[in-house]
């Protein structure tokens, strides 16, 4: 009994410290470059966006498909990757597919995931 | 010099002349050897990732009787008049043409797990240091009282691409005005849960079209519910009245007979006739997981969830229909997802690359009529009971706006292009 109390307050505490990496924009306010720039400065681990960016890849094709309305995202500047994950996150951008993607990226994801796509040619 | 070998092995794997003194396995020791069965969307998928990404370091063989693979994704849209044939075939030359990769077009016939070989039809034993078994589906024709392989010549399943797509499609374009259409629909667990229904809806938008008002489509389900039923049932209300009639086992209580000649499922119920009967039978993991062992009573193989690696046997990976993926349903996008973790820790493996947490997704599109897309999705993880498990979720909702499901369908467009190109390289 008391272990699982310990427990139960160990992983609340752990949540509010986890949560409070996290940018937190109200719903459909948006996303400044202050709070890009932010979270970019999380992570700079290219390799760890590499394979995040496999399931990017799934829908995201290198070069434009006729007929669907899935932007190419290679070489998109990190900047430009961070803000769209962001706008996902706190709603002002609103595909449902997107903001499922979105919704297992922490900022290190996000930061790690922008500087991968910076560094791939169009 | 490495690359002409590779050259003259594939010409000589061409020609059927392949053994163990080739050139290039030769030149390959030394090297880590990965052996893939199965060139879907997760071995060809994992193939891919491993020349990428391994960069030359690692020995990939793929194994894959096809030349050609048609996706069993988007081929509703075929059968529906809205993609050609070619749209939905690919070839392995992309793939063949890696530093590092070399695609055997050969059936894999037997898995010495002791040895870690894989036996092919032409007589060749492949070493390996990791196995990926990706074999996909096997039908287990005998669940649906009287069918069989033979009968499905005459109704397809059409639950495996390529020459059984083209045979529904071709009894589809064969009905006339007031002939009727039987599908039987499979028990879960099977490939592309939204899959039949997606297929009635583009079989239905091509009865429309030829302005066929008075045939009919009828589904004998075996299971009481099925993938965004309530989306599907409110499109074929919208697009298809009168048209679709779907009954499950509680109303015709059990199938009891397919007579494929005459056109007639019989059942509990009553007996259905139909022009065109799609029988779509129980699945389980292709022959050479079981065969190999890693299978069990279900008849697919479990996994670890952080990893894809097999619980029978730590060299083997399985990946896609073949593997139980939890909340995963079996798919060409779950199949892709897995194939990245998959090679993720075979490279960690094998060449200490790093590995990180495994993440998996899947969005099952399906098209109810022309620019009429719905999707459902989730994102997954490994969860602690050891099984692979959803961390969020998505579904298309009823009465969207046609702007909505329009814009669902040109994203299910930009997945087909990217997908297959994830998986083929081209």
């Amino acid at each position: 009994m008391r272990a699982s109390v310990t427990t139960g307050a160990f992983i609340f505490a752990s949540v509010l410290a986890a949560t409070s990496l996290f940018i937190h924009a109200d719903s459909n306010t948006s996303v400044s470059e202050q709070d890009v720039s932010k979270v970019l400065a999380v992570s700079n681990d290219v390799a760890y966006g590499e394979y995040l960016a496999g399931e990017c890849a799934s829908c995201h094709a290198t070069t434009a498909v006729s007929g669907s309305n899935v932007p190419v995202i290679q070489g998109a500047s990190s900047e430009h990757i961070a803000q769209a994950l962001l706008e996902y996150r706190n709603g002002i951008r609103d595909n449902s597919t997107m903001r499922n993607v979105v919704s297992a990226l922490g900022d290190e994801e996000i930061a790690a995931l922008a500087h991968y796509f910076a560094q791939q040619t169009k | 010099m490495k690359k002409m070998n590779r050259r003259t092995f594939n010409s000589l794997m061409g020609l059927g002349a392949a053994s163990l003194l080739s050139p290039s396995m030769v030149m390959a020791q030394g090297k880590p050897k990965v052996v893939i069965i199965g060139g879907g969307a997760g071995g060809a998928t994992v193939a891919r990732y491993l020349a990428k990404d391994g960069a030359g370091a690692i020995d990939v063989t793929l194994i894959e009787n096809s030349k050609t693979y048609t996706t069993c994704f988007f081929s509703n849209l075929y059968v529906g008049d809205v993609r050609n044939f070619d749209s939905i075939t690919h070839s392995y030359d992309s793939l063949a043409a890696m530093d590092g990769l070399s695609v055997v077009h050969d059936m894999a016939t037997g898995i010495d797990r002791d040895a870690k070989t894989v036996t092919v039809a032409g007589g060749a034993k492949i070493p390996y240091d990791r196995l990926v078994v990706s074999p996909g589906i096997d039908l287990i024709y005998d669940s649906v009282p009287g069918y069989s392989e033979s009968a499905a010549e005459i109704a397809p399943h059409a639950w495996q691409g390529g020459p059984q797509t083209e045979l529904l499609k071709a009894k589809l374009d064969a009905l006339e005005n007031g002939q009727n259409i039987v599908m039987v629909a499979p028990p879960n667990p099977y490939r592309c849960p939204p899959g039949p229904y997606e297929r009635v809806s583009m079989m239905a938008h091509t009865l429309k079209t030829r302005g066929f008002t008075d045939s009919t489509i009828t589904i004998l389900d075996t299971k009481p519910k099925f993938s965004k039923q309530g989306l599907f049932t409110e499109g074929w209300e919208a697009n298809y009245p009168g048209v679709v009639e779907w009954l499950p086992p509680e109303i015709h209580g059990g199938i009891l007979n397919v007579d494929a000649a005459a056109g007639t499922v019989e059942t509990d119920l009553d007996t259905f006739e139909g022009s065109l009967l799609n029988v779509i039978p129980a699945q389980r993991a292709g022959a050479i997981a079981s065969t190999a062992g890693l299978t069990n009573d279900s008849g697919f193989c479990p996994i670890e969830a952080g990893s894809m690696r097999s619980t029978v046997d730590e060299n083997v990976f399985v990946i896609g229909d073949a593997s139980i993926a939890g909340a995963m349903p079996k798919s060409g996008f779950s199949a892709n997802s897995q194939a990245k973790v998959a090679a993720m820790n075979i490279r960690g493996d094998l060449l200490d690359a790093r590995v990180f947490p495994a993440r998996y997704a899947n969005t099952c599109w399906s098209l109810i009529s022309p620019e009429n897309g719905v999707k459902v999705g989730a994102q997954y993880e490994a969860g602690e009971d050891g099984k692979i498990v959803a961390t969020s979720k998505f579904i298309s909702q009823a009465g969207e706006e046609a702007s909505v499901r329009s814009a669902t369908y040109q994203e299910s467009i930009g997945w087909y292009d990217s997908i297959t190109s994830d998986m083929f390289g081209a």
